[in-house]
């Protein structure tokens, strides 16, 4: 019961643990503001926690020197700030997708045990 | 979405994060809501229903919050927090031997005034470490009210440094009452309060520019 309660913050909390690598990859596929990165995402079937969770993210980034920015006009709005990836940015998302993939492969060989004990 | 902004801004400037560095975040967010309400997303959405803890996040991650010195309220604090410990030694100093204390509490007096010089001097101890201990939680409380960003360093440093600036006011104290002969005329026991206090404020206020300075150089060498 109380397993069940907990479920849908399951996968949240999985999200935020890679939600960095995601953001990395979606910005690698172009230069993008923040919100059109979220909607990246959601494109690909992730939603993240809230728009504006990826923005905590992106100022890491930027102190980290892991993006570039520079800022674009919007069709009649306040100009926008697009994020490129820098090439430190490009070598983290390498490492980084390489520990995912990693840890995606261990945790589906424990999880496919599970399966063929209970099918 | 003028609300989140202002939430936002309000809260970059209480973090103390640079004008220039807020104006710029804050045209950044703007910019992003706009975009985010042509698809029917609320700002309330956006942040997830608060402002507060989305600006901090952003601003702390960015690495653009600079702890204020809040060095005279850091002092104050202290010197509140100091007083229920102050009080206590001074009424071990002056209420205990007092004519009053005696008429009160004969046998104790007279315990004290003969064999008890020893429970004097931990009784005085006791009053110093509460004094010490109460300042160094109410600094910690105020900063943390203020969701300051050098709390734990101020502590630290304050643990080590206050006891050191706790005995340095009492010694004085005590120096200024010996010249006084150890008066309990209102005048001169207040001008010993004043002199002590005023050393523990200085401690506490070095403390703190401190623990600033540590904190901005920590910062500047990690980016």
């Amino acid at each position: 019961m109380h397993s069940m309660a907990v479920a849908p913050n399951r996968r949240s909390q999985i999200l935020r643990g890679v939600l960095d690598v995601c953001v990395l990859a979606v910005i690698a596929d172009g230069p993008a503001y923040g919100y059109e990165m979220t909607k990246r995402l959601v494109a690909k079937g992730l939603s993240p926690v809230s728009e504006g969770s990826i923005y905590p993210i992106l100022g890491r980034f930027e102190a980290q020197g892991l993006v570039e920015t520079h800022r674009e006009g919007s069709n009649g709005g306040p100009p926008r700030k697009y994020y490129t990836l820098s090439e430190s940015g490009r070598e983290a998302l390498r490492a980084w997708g390489g520990e995912w993939r990693d840890v995606r492969t261990a945790v589906d060989a424990v999880l496919s045990n599970q399966t063929e004990v209970h099918a | 979405m003028n609300d989140v902004i202002g939430t936002s801004a309000r809260t970059w400037k209480r973090l103390g994060v640079p004008r220039e560095v807020r104006e710029e975040m804050s045209a950044d967010l703007e910019a992003e809501l706009a975009a985010a309400a042509e698809d029917g997303i609320s700002a309330d959405d956006f942040v997830a229903g608060d402002a507060t803890a989305f600006a901090t996040e952003w601003a702390v991650a960015r690495g653009v919050v600079r702890p204020r010195a809040r060095v005279v309220a850091s002092a104050v604090a202290a010197l509140v927090g100091a007083v229920p410990g102050t009080g206590f030694a001074h009424f071990v100093a002056y209420g205990m031997s007092s004519d009053g204390f005696a008429e009160i509490f004969p046998r104790v007096s007279e315990y004290l005034g003969s064999t008890g010089a020893w429970l004097l001097v931990v009784l005085y101890a006791i009053g110093a470490a509460f004094a010490t201990a109460g300042a160094v939680a109410a600094v910690g409380a105020y900063l943390r009210w203020q969701d300051d960003t050098a709390v734990a360093t101020t502590l630290r440093l304050l643990a080590v440094a206050l006891p050191l600036g706790t005995a340095a006011a009492v010694g004085s104290a005590m120096v200024l009452a010996w010249t006084q002969k150890f008066s309990t005329d209102g005048a001169v026991v207040l001008s010993e309060v004043v002199t002590g206090g005023a050393i523990f404020a200085a401690v506490v206020a070095v403390g703190r520019v401190a623990a600033v300075s540590r904190l901005a150089e920590t910062r500047a060498a990690a980016r």
